[in-house]
């Protein structure tokens, strides 16, 4: 065991750089600040909510961008590899954050950083070159207006260290689409919210990063058999192999079971060429390769080829999964995986969020079919439903913001009011935010997710009801550890439902905050969470239970919380869009599922009561936050 | 004989196949099926016969005849 002293598999420091005024500095973290936030979405909302005035234009120059890992990040653990970026959201006004995988995360951290605080703006366009202790803001008119992958390596090339790692925007960044993305590596997005606009407005295109430290883990050996262990075993486990093996696609086969698949922007969950996106075809028509995170044997990320010339994409961008083959695809009315990969390839090259992107042009092609916009409007495009040529014009019309993809690059909710004429009722989002692509109607729960989280409609913030309605499940045992004690229905609206969904969503935002992906622990990944516990300790040392790591995730919820009131959302904000107050129209259960609006209501009051929150404002009482010891945030 | 579809990461279970027959015989009800493929019941996320969900209760004693047709899919998960 190490018995070193100091802060172990986490640094304490924090490195900011001041954009306007070029200056570079490193402060030191509180002892027992990590411990308590944790890191990632935390450490960041904290500084947010600390160094920014409510109601600043999140294009300006008094918003921050926050680049922050959590404790485990990069360390030689499985799934944990991921860190956050937090900012005002230029698509929903509130907070804007997102996590990611991949390389960057951990490569921040080699080089002796938890988090990077970006203010103010560069003056021309610039990247920031970080390798150890040397930090440059280095001139980018060479790369400003290049897709990722040129820029990428193009910079790799300019700092002569092909293994640096890079967290970069495209140009659809640069031209501030409201919900243009940052990746890393090609393969890996803090995908929502439109992060990447704001880090546009910045000026600033890319950062790049070399570290050459070793992370210290408390019990390095604890650890190293931990890692041994499910790298030899989470095949084992169901959702271990499905990741390996489909990544996220099968979920197209499963929803299609529920007639649950969006399909020409939700108007129904049928879609006839369902069968032609399954798993098995992805598999034998495009998958080439699987790739993965730092330190991660799960390797659930696809790589492809396309065989149709007319489709052909750069395999380095790696393959859409199930968010963006059910946003391209059925949702847009098509059942061709070339063309879903190539609108994948373009949304990656541009750094356009998929689901935002394919739920936008749905909203538009929606809205043309309707009459309600025409060829005059769309400047010649014909928005047809299955057409994939239009799909990929309006794709390059909104990252270059050219003609109607000006407006389309506002994302579908602030279109909506651009365009009046009633084209509000076809848009379906939650905070201005578009909805990923699975129905709240067949998983309840996700419908709390979607009303709730703080970002607008997020898929990712609790396992979905399925891993709960089975008491002798693996899941659901895993469940109760967390404190889970009863199962709950996909479609009941109950107590239970609440409280199951209050604990694991405390869970989920654990995970945001210490730096671990969802798919790597139960119950919904395959670590058993007793194992996951053990891991915690071996790297930090900390001796905790999943009692404090709990809180800690109610800790974040409440921050979130308390930054999107600060800028003006109220309880009225977490409602859910129309359409999942009405009956699915198609499918197995026709004329059933509408999600009960009055009781829904109460469940969310629940929700609020079970975080101590009060159940009217569904703003976190006093004695909340006390309890949390966040009274300095009162 | 009834015909048993499996979907996503269900078919591992029967060597990859989408599709297996069973003799009314021996499967009456669904659990009989789950038992006889040895599927994992907390795998399980939608069952439909001829089209139509079972009841969600879980218990899996929703009955089940010759030339029925079950389709077992795995649990929606999310991401
Ligand atoms: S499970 Fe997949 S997404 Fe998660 S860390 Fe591993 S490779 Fe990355």
């Amino acid at each position: 065991m190490n018995v070193t002293h100091g802060p172990h598999g986490y640094l304490n420091r924090i490195l900011r750089v001041n954009l306007t005024e070029q200056t570079i500095k490193v402060e030191e973290l509180d002892k027992g600040f990590i411990r308590k936030y944790l890191g990632g979405r935390s450490l960041a909302l904290y500084y947010l909510l600390k160094e920014t005035k409510p109601n600043i234009d999140p294009f300006s120059e008094a918003n921050l961008l926050i680049f922050a890992t959590g404790a485990l990040t990069g360390n030689a653990g499985p799934a944990i590899p991921r860190y956050t970026v937090v900012t005002k959201s230029p698509l929903t006004g509130g907070l804007g954050a997102s996590e990611a995988g991949g390389f960057w995360g951990p490569e921040l951290k080699f080089a002796g950083y938890d988090a990077l605080i970006i203010e103010g703006v560069a003056k021309r366009p610039v990247y920031i070159w970080i390798k150890d202790d040397s930090v440059e803001i280095k001139d980018a008119e060479n790369v400003w207006g290049l897709g990722s992958c040129e820029a990428q390596e193009k910079i790799k090339d300019e700092v002569g260290d092909k293994r640096a790692r890079v967290a970069i925007i495209g140009p659809g960044g640069e031209k501030l689409v409201r919900f243009a993305n940052i990746g890393n590596e090609l393969g890996h997005y803090n995908g929502r919210n439109g992060l990447g606009a704001v880090m546009g407005s910045k000026n600033l295109k890319a950062i790049a990063v070399r570290g050459s430290k070793k992370l210290k883990a408390f019990d390095e050996p604890k650890l190293k058999e931990i890692a041994k262990e499910f790298a030899k075993t989470f095949k084992e486990n169901n959702l271990g192999y499905t990741l390996f093996e489909y990544g996220t696609t099968a979920t197209v086969e499963a929803l299609t079971g529920f007639g649950a698949l969006p399909t020409n922007n939700w108007e129904t969950g049928v879609f006839e060429g369902a069968e032609n996106l399954f798993a098995d075809v992805y598999n034998e028509k495009l998958l080439t390769g699987r790739k993965g995170c730092y330190a991660c044997p799960v390797r659930c990320k696809r790589v492809v080829t396309v065989k149709d010339e007319k489709y052909k994409v750069n395999s380095k961008y790696g393959g859409p999964e199930y968010e963006t083959i059910g946003a391209m695809g059925p949702n847009m009315g098509i059942d061709d995986l070339n063309i879903i990969a190539k609108a994948n390839e373009l949304a990656n090259h541009y750094g356009l969020d998929t689901i935002s992107l394919g739920m936008t042009i749905s909203f538009a092609t929606k809205c043309f079919e309707e009459g309600l916009i025409s060829v005059e409007d769309t400047g010649g495009l014909e928005l047809k439903f299955g057409d994939g040529d239009a799909l990929l014009a309006a794709i390059e019309l909104i990252a270059k913001r050219e003609g109607f993809g000006d407006i389309m690059a506002e994302g579908s909710h602030i279109m909506a009011k651009r365009l009046g004429k009633g084209t509000e009722k076809y848009t379906i989002t939650v905070k201005g935010q578009e909805a990923p692509m699975h129905d709240p109607r067949t998983k309840v729960g996700v419908g709390l997710a979607y009303a709730t989280t703080d970002i607008g409609t997020d898929h990712m913030v609790a396992p979905h009801d399925g891993f709960l309605t089975d008491a002798e499940s693996w899941s659901f045992k895993n469940a109760e550890k967390l404190g889970v004690t009863d199962p709950s229905g996909l479609f009941d609206l109950t107590e239970t439902k609440v409280k199951n969904f209050a604990i694991l969503n405390r869970y989920y935002r654990m995970f945001d905050t210490i730096g671990c992906c969802c798919f790597g622990f139960a119950p919904r990944g395959p670590m058993e969470v007793d194992t996951f516990l053990e891991m915690i300790n071996a790297i930090t040392g900390w001796e905790t239970d999943f009692d404090e790591l709990l809180k800690a995730g109610e800790r974040s919820l409440v921050l979130s919380r308390i930054y999107n009131y600060r800028e003006g959302f109220t309880a009225a904000d977490d409602n859910l869009p129309q359409i999942f107050y009405k009956d699915m129209t198609d499918g197995p259960y026709k004329g059933k599922l509408a999600i009960d609006k009055d009781k829904f209501r109460e469940l969310i009051r629940s929700f609020y009561e079970n975080l101590n929150w009060d159940k009217d404002t569904g703003y976190p009482k006093k004695e909340a936050l006390e309890s949390l010891g966040l009274g300095e945030f009162a | 004989m009834i015909e048993i579809k499996l979907f996503g990461s269900l078919k591992k279970y029967v060597c990859g196949e989408k599709r297996v027959e069973l003799a009314p015989d021996d499967a009456k009800c669904v659990n009989d099926v789950l038992l006889i493929l040895q599927i994992t019941k907390g795998e399980v996320g939608q069952i439909l016969i001829n089209g139509t969900p079972v009841n969600s209760s879980r218990a899996f004693n929703d009955s089940i005849t010759n030339d029925d047709v079950v389709d077992l899919y795995p649990i929606s998960a999310g991401g």
